[in-house]
């Protein structure tokens, strides 16, 4: 509670703080800039940024430094970055989980309006997987199966963008499910192997090296061609639901009040990384989907992201 | 097989990778010491230490470290009721009482036997049947998991020592404090008081370093005699007394290994479970169920056991599913991806040469945390003839710092002191502390499942005995329950039998 107090009157004192912060703009970065990670070391966001920070020193001339600043349910690597001098040398990395944790957990702690989004990454497409043994062989299977029956799906916590994604799969295709939440995408994958559950939603990069050893099967990924990580694997726009056809974009996110010329400098950073050949064969290894978006673009994404974490929250989430 | 493990020696036997293993074995027990460094903790505290190194070096490292880090945590709970990581809070339970009587050279002798024993049989379980196991593994399910923490809290009937009503008292607070932070099944706060440092609920490292560290230096302040009278303190290594007792050590230590084998071989388990679960078990099997809480050996043997095959068990299927086994690994998951290694199935093909080199280095690592350890024990245990005031303040400062270096914020500075508090007035009142804990570690374990096994089965109950599996987990827990009060009837004549046959249902 102290740091977003702390961290809403120094926005609001916001137009003594950019003067001093513009003079020392000429020389922006002068010294190593922190790229926050909210998960540990050796999670997906900490290592994403650790290859970016390889980059910074090629294109910003100053070195980069991760810090994994956990806890709180990413609620202490937020109030962080936001209670930092608007100077640009602190830069949290992000993904549409945070949308999602704006308009639920951190409704009172964190508004979206604090937060100013520098740029889109990757993506990272959302998948629903059975094991290989389970009898649902299509994604009709399986809609046929939830008219019949307590169709269960598991994935990472109650309310995330993976619920609310099955929840919008759902609502668009018209039939009922029992979410079952884990903490965690790797204790939901257990549940779906060990066919506890029916099935699973997740993303790619969880699920892709099952499927190269054989052990799940995607019925149905949300990008808009299929991918080759998934081959065989139709898209939700081929099933008829062009609406489906999304993915966890994951980038970087300051706070509001940067002077133009610094922010100016990490936008061209974020292009410059997402162009970058060795973060193109990170994306790869990784099973990502690089997906550069500037500003502007991540902007219109991220209100309509917020549009439709709102409709669905509002429409209950996990009822049978 | 072989060829893949002596490839794997072959690998390992370098000076520079000795060396990284050694010290990490050291580094490893020093973290595991000091409350508030969980052997997850010091790993993931380590792993940037080892971005320059190669895979197998890494991974040897942090091996290492975990290793050391699951011995070390009871050296602390064993000598100053301080239990350097949440799984060794189990061995506080008797290992202090030991401690108490001046028999810390025995308790701490006993530990590193348990835990060698503990460590290798985990390792070569998981080198002989990683695969195999990892499939074995998926069958454990929420209802599974439910029947199992059901199992772990019969415990308490092990742990009253103040009275039937204070003892259910102190795990039925244990299980309401998890209330606390947000609810896993819908996402709502409950009692956040509408903060976010208490949504990811109580953190079991302050509390248990304020239930029993904090609590003791208070209640050592008002004690006048020292922890142990100076006479009668053993701190060299002390062994069994006779044959028979060694023969009663190798049995709980084996007990202890395939429990904790069992539980952290199923993602959800861990360590922290495994130990206290183990502690159930011997405390069904041992001869003399009364001696439990007020020092029994056994009663540290098989939890130690069971925490150092947690080591092996959990990579089982961390390398067979890619999933984690403990807190620890999941970790470890990261240091993997770190070097472009995708933990799983494919890891046997892809990598082989990296994970032959891995299981070579638990070898190593757990001989030499045994030698450390070993060399150790005089030394370690001379804290015991530490002046009280001095070892009180030694104690005092040892819990801050270690809950401010667990959540780095005041926050948990100030839940260790309330935890310390409640402690020391639960001393003062007679309530034992150990159920608290037991309601701490399983409660979340119970509620999530229960609720999980609901939501799979539509909401209706008997999905909780249709299992196979649980019901004989249910079997067990009744036994737990029945047992002892059985035992106390026809502890003259029958006493052998039934543990026996306990030891044979359990195999």
């Amino acid at each position: 509670m102290k740091r977003s107090t702390f961290s809403l009157i120094a926005g609001s004192a916001l137009l003594s703080g950019s003067t001093v912060a513009t003079a020392s703009a000429q020389s922006y970065p002068s010294k190593p800039v922190v790229l926050i990670s909210w998960s540990a070391a050796g999670s997906p966001m900490d290592i994403m940024e650790r290859e970016i920070a390889k980059l910074a020193p090629k294109y910003l001339g100053q070195p980069a430094v991760v810090e994994d600043r956990t806890g709180g349910g990413t609620a202490n690597a937020i109030a962080d970055m936001l209670s930092s001098p608007p100077d640009g040398y602190t830069v949290l990395g992000v993904t549409d989980a945070l949308i999602v944790a704006l308009n639920s957990t951190f409704k009172d702690q964190f508004k979206l309006d604090q937060f100013d989004f520098i740029g889109q990454l990757v993506g990272d497409p959302y998948v629903i997987a059975v094991r290989a043994a389970s009898p649902l062989k299509t994604f009709a299977d399986l809609v046929k199966a939830a008219k019949t029956s307590n169709l269960t799906i598991a994935g990472a916590f109650a309310v995330s963008n993976k619920s609310l994604f099955a929840q919008n799969v759902a609502a668009t295709v018209g039939f009922k499910f029992q979410w079952v939440p884990y903490d965690g995408s790797s204790t939901a994958t257990v549940a779906a192997l060990g066919g506890h559950v029916d099935a699973e939603c997740a993303n790619v990069s969880e699920v892709a090296s099952y499927v190269r050893s054989g052990e799940f099967r995607v019925l149905a990924v949300s990008t808009a061609e299929p991918i080759d990580a998934l081959p065989g694997v139709p898209t939700f726009a081929a099933l008829g639901h062009k609406n489906l056809t999304t993915a966890q974009w994951r980038g970087f996110a300051v706070r509001t009040g940067l002077p133009p010329d610094v922010r100016a400098k990490l936008v061209a950073f974020t292009k410059q990384v997402a162009a970058d050949a060795d973060f193109k064969s990170y994306c790869a290894e990784q099973n990502l989907v690089l997906a550069y978006a500037d500003p502007v673009v991540l902007a219109k994404t991220v209100a309509s992201g917020d549009a439709t974490v709102r409709k669905l929250l509002a429409s209950g989430i996990g009822s049978q | 097989m072989f060829d893949g493990l002596l490839g794997g020696f072959g690998h390992i036997l370098t000076p520079e990778y000795l060396a990284l293993i050694l010290a990490g074995s050291a580094l490893g027990i020093a973290a595991g010491a000091t409350p508030g460094m969980s052997s997850a903790g010091a790993v993931a505290l380590l792993i940037p230490f080892t971005f320059t190194m190669d895979a197998i070096g890494s991974l040897a490292l942090l091996a290492a470290v975990y290793t050391g880090a699951q011995y070390g945590g009871s050296i602390s709970a064993t000598l100053l009721n301080t239990p350097g990581t949440p799984e060794s809070a189990v061995i506080t339970f008797d290992g202090y009482p030991l401690t108490q009587q001046g028999k810390a050279g025995k308790a701490l002798t006993a530990l590193i036997l348990a835990g060698l024993v503990g460590g290798l049989f985990g390792t070569a379980v998981l080198i002989v049947a990683v695969v195999p196991l990892a499939k074995e593994a998926l069958r454990f399910g929420p209802p599974e998991f439910f029947a199992l923490a059901v199992f772990g809290m019969t415990v308490i009937g092990s742990l009253m020592y103040g009275g039937l009503v204070r003892g259910l008292a102190a795990g039925a607070l244990g299980l309401l404090l998890t209330v606390i932070g947000q609810d896993p099944i819908s996402g709502v706060s409950r009692y956040t008081l509408g903060t976010t440092q208490l949504l990811s609920g109580i953190p079991l490292i302050p509390a248990l370093i304020g239930l029993f560290a904090l609590s003791e230096a208070f209640n050592l302040t008002i004690k006048r005699e020292q922890t142990v009278t100076l006479t009668s303190v053993s701190t060299r290594h002390e062994w069994a007394s006779d044959w028979g007792e060694l023969r009663m050590w190798f049995k709980f230590m084996l007990v202890g290994a395939g429990v904790g084998l069992f539980i952290a071989v199923h993602p959800g388990g861990g360590a922290t479970v495994a130990s206290l679960i183990a502690y159930s078990v011997a405390r069904q099997l041992s001869r003399r169920p009364a001696l439990f809480g007020k020092g029994a050996i056994e009663g540290i043997i098989a939890p130690e056991a069971a925490d150092k095959a947690t080591v092996g068990a959990a990579l089982i299927p961390l390398l067979g599913l890619g999933i984690p086994g403990s807190a620890t690994a999941a970790v470890l998951i990261g240091a993997f991806t770190l070097h472009g290694i995708e933990p799983g199935p494919l890891i046997f093909k892809a990598h082989a040469d990296i994970v032959w080199g891995l299981f070579a280095s638990l070898f190593i690592a757990n001989l030499f945390v045994f030698g450390l350890g070993f060399v150790g024990i005089p030394l370690f245990a001379r804290i015991t003839l530490i002046p009280r005031k001095y070892l009180i303040a030694g104690i005092v400062v040892l819990c801050f710092v270690g809950s401010y270096a667990n959540g780095s914020s005041m926050v948990s500075v100030f839940m260790t002191l309330a935890f310390g508090i409640v402690g020391f007035a639960f001393k003062r009142a007679g309530i034992p502390i150990p159920p608290v804990v037991l309601g701490l570690v399983l409660g979340p374990l119970l509620e999530v499942n229960l609720r999980q096994s609901l939501m799979i089965g539509g909401g209706n109950w008997l999905v909780l005995v249709e299992s196979p599996i649980a019901l004989v987990i249910y079997a067990l827990a009744i036994a737990s329950v029945v047992a002892p009060w059985l035992l106390a009837r026809r502890r003259r004549s029958d006493d052998d039998e039934i543990a026996l046959h306990a030891a044979e249902a359990l195999s």
